[in-house]
């Protein structure tokens, strides 16, 4: 949890620091940052110290993990990346949701990617009563209304059991 | 129901949905099959309307023609266009869409004879699928007809708003338009079928024997300015001709359908 003052090491190479919504900061190599398309316009505005009030200590330790690594995306360790990256969208709903919030609001296109994809590829078969209870959505329909919109796509319901677990 | 259980959940994943603005969920669902959204649409109104958004269809159909699935995406409409049923007495078009098994019976086009294929297609630019008839020659031996040297097409628009590969569909129009052909040695027997490729229409003949094909595009559709952009040598097929319909055209490539077997 704890700000990380991690590869200063270096001599020459540009350092910024991003702080989180929970007044953690952390120390990156701007070559890492930059990943992420609105801490690079801040950069080129001249910002040092980034506050991101959007993203709280726990998410965005990920995201800098996710920096990191993709930063290293070499031609030869593809693999290693592609592994990474299944490992990384291995949790929870609710925390795939404060990921990809964040990674919007950073503007990181490969890990929106990454993210919606796998938010999409896990619900892709859920039932509608799973998906509700997933993205905590209280039905807004009378069981008439449902049944409507319902019968407007009847086939999509049908064709063998929907997922109806929450994970 | 099991509310008890949740309640400490809840605060925290209340916490991330109000965070799951509208731009993050129509960039999940853009990444969804058709089924699915359709299934989707019954989790609450806002989703609905998500859903039913134009501006949604539109990037989930740039997803989907970005994807690999291109081909498999492409047979669809394939069958869909095979799911036009047409009977010379009674001309009839009826249009399938196979994601959504929505069928649409099509109001009668008003002319007189249909004599060769149809084509299906989609132009990009105006978001609409288009029906191509070929072949109404309307009176042979009209002086009017014959007076460019060529012979008339009736061509049937009807813009379909389907959405890419998405659900609702609507008839917005109907209309008729009539296309001159390419001036010159144009032997009308020798007409194949009208296509859609690129957003342009194109007509296949083949002038010379059975064993190569022109593709003739019309470049500009206010002042019937055809160019014969290919040529194909068909002879490595060896193929009775009338089977093949061109699929699509991406990337300089030519996508035929031979037989009902693809070919690139």
């Amino acid at each position: 949890m704890a700000s990380s003052s991690s590869s200063s090491k270096t001599g020459l190479k540009k350092m910024l620091t991003l702080k989180s919504s929970d007044g953690d900061e952390f120390e990156l190599e701007e070559s890492i940052v930059i990943q992420c398309q609105t801490i690079k316009h801040m950069v080129e505005d001249g910002f040092s110290l980034i506050p991101l009030q959007n993203v709280d200590t726990k998410t965005l330790t990920k995201i800098i993990e996710y920096m990191k690594k993709h930063a290293e995306k070499t031609e030869s360790n593809k693999e290693e990346i592609k592994n990474f990256n299944k490992e990384f969208v291995k949790g929870s709903f609710d925390d795939q949701f404060e990921l990809v919030s964040a990674a919007n609001y950073l503007h990181i296109n490969g890990l929106m990617d990454l993210l919606c994809q796998s938010i999409a590829d896990r619900i892709n078969n859920k039932s509608v009563r799973a998906v509700r209870e997933i993205f905590n959505i209280s039905n807004d329909y009378t069981p008439d209304e449902e049944e409507k919109v319902r019968d407007e796509h009847k086939w999509a319901h049908e064709g063998g059991e929907f997922d109806e677990s929450l994970d | 129901m099991i509310k008890n259980k949740k309640t400490l959940k809840w605060s925290k994943s209340r916490a991330a949905i109000s965070t799951l603005s509208k731009d993050v969920i129509m960039d999940i669902f853009s990444r969804l099959p058709t089924k699915p959204l359709c299934k989707l649409r019954c989790v609450c109104k806002e989703w609905r309307i998500i859903i039913d958004d134009p501006f949604f269809k539109s990037l989930h159909g740039a997803h989907s023609s970005r994807k690999p699935n291109l081909l498999l995406l492409q047979e669809k409409e394939y069958r869909r266009y095979k799911m036009f049923g047409i009977s010379t007495t009674t001309v009839r078009f009826y249009v399938c869409n196979p994601s959504t098994q929505e069928l649409v019976k099509l109001r009668n086009p008003s002319f007189p004879d249909i004599d060769g294929g149809s084509s299906f297609g989609y132009i990009k630019e105006r978001n609409e699928y288009v029906l191509i008839v070929l072949g109404v020659l309307l009176v042979r031996n009209s002086p009017i007809f014959f007076a460019g040297g060529g012979f008339w097409l009736q061509m049937l628009f009807i813009g379909l708003d389907m959405g890419t590969s998405m659900m609702t569909k609507r008839l917005t129009k109907e209309e008729f338009g009539i296309v001159v052909l390419p001036e010159g040695r144009f032997n009308r027997d020798r007409v194949w079928f009208l296509v859609e490729l690129k957003g342009m229409l194109c007509l296949i003949d083949s002038p010379e024997d059975d064993y190569s094909m022109d593709i003739w595009v019309l470049k500009d559709s206010k002042n019937y300015i055809w160019a014969k952009e290919y040529t194909i040598d068909l002879s490595m097929f060896d193929l009775g001709l009338d089977f093949i319909v061109l699929l699509d055209h991406r990337e300089g490539e030519i996508l035929m359908d031979v037989n009902a077997e693809s070919l690139e």
